[in-house]
């Protein structure tokens, strides 16, 4: 059972893995710069671990307190550079986790399909910060990042269920 | 366990709401005074601003629950579920500045321990203050009868009557 469980986790981040190394350079008309390829990669990193954490952000705890502390520091750099729409978006995910209950949305049978609409907003993050529509705007790779670590923890939570 | 966190928060939201409500009672005075003083009316005239002592009902609930926001409880989910709505429409209007704003206000609390800072009167003082200065941003007037006194009266009232039943809870304890 436990191994079913990491195959099918390393499957999921190898797919989000070769997606997100392809996005990259597409999104650049083929013509990746390593400094933007690197910094991509980066901001993927994070998002996978926001997706890898996101669903602890509703039990009471030190990781929860750690995320929305970086959510605040986040909103206190991107206020006064008046990258509004940003910090908007930021404040609006950082309330829904509060309205919802605990284990009951991210858990559960559906918990996998919720994985994948969930994180659909982050998708537009790089289209409303440019401003400029079109579909080499959208944030696919950070999209994928996310959606991975999401669902490796949901997977790796169902095992813990189960045992 | 957890059923039994759960039914605690109920018994908790619900015995904060009751506390809640019989303080509207007492707060309704000197807020039927603010507004009797500021339009310059009899008491028989108090009924004409029925609305403004309704909103001052809800603030007054609305106060009761705010301290509990710094934990997981329904006081939570109904406050947020407020300022979620609130910052959605201000982005839906296009007020981005005012909705980032309000996100960056709202994320404070998750970070706070529970009993902390929002427990205390000084927050109870803050913390409703820009109530004060909402009806004179919203009418553009820059004058003191313009202030939302009675707004602010209704939801320090709440937040004091969370403060002092949580310090009776903690003697019984």
């Amino acid at each position: 059972m436990a191994a079913r469980h990491i195959r099918t986790r390393l499957a999921i981040y190898l797919a989000a893995i070769v997606i997100i190394i392809v996005w990259s350079p597409y999104k650049q008309n083929w013509s990746a710069d390593p400094g933007v390829y690197g910094r991509e990669l980066l901001i993927c990193l994070g998002f996978g671990i926001l997706g890898l954490t996101a669903p602890r952000i509703q039990v009471t705890g030190t990781l929860r307190r750690a995320m929305y502390g970086s959510l605040i520091v986040a909103d206190m750099i991107l206020i006064p550079l008046a990258y509004y729409k940003v910090a908007a978006m930021i404040g609006v995910f950082a309330m829904l986790p509060n309205v919802l209950k605990a284990r009951q949305k991210h858990y559960g049978p559906y918990a996998i399909l919720r994985t994948v609409v969930l994180p659909v907003p982050i998708l537009f993050i790089t289209v409303i910060a440019s401003g400029r529509p079109g579909f080499r705007q959208l944030g696919v790779s950070y999209y994928v990042a996310t959606v991975a670590g999401y669902m490796g923890h949901i997977i790796a939570e169902e095992k813990g269920y189960s045992e | 366990m957890a059923q039994r966190g759960l039914c605690e928060s109920t018994v908790r939201f619900r015995g904060h709401v009751t506390v809640g409500i019989f303080t509207y009672f007492i707060a309704v005075i000197p807020i039927a005074a603010w507004i009797l003083y500021r339009q310059d009316w009899a008491v028989t005239e108090l009924w004409r601003r029925w609305w403004e002592l309704l909103i001052c009902f809800f603030l007054c609930l609305l106060g009761a629950m705010v301290p509990d926001t710094d934990i997981r409880s329904k006081s939570q989910q109904v406050i947020y579920s407020i300022l979620l709505a609130a910052d959605l429409i201000l982005i839906l209007l296009g007020y981005y500045r005012g909705a980032a704003i309000l996100g960056f206000w709202a994320i404070i609390p998750n970070i706070l321990p529970h009993r902390g800072p929002l427990h205390s009167y000084l927050a109870a003082i803050i913390i409703p203050a820009p109530l004060l200065f909402l009806p004179v941003i919203a009418t553009g007037k820059l004058e003191y009868q313009q202030l939302g006194v009675s707004y602010y009266i209704a939801t320090v009232s709440g937040y004091m009557s969370h403060l002092l039943a949580d310090i009776r809870i903690m003697d019984k304890r």
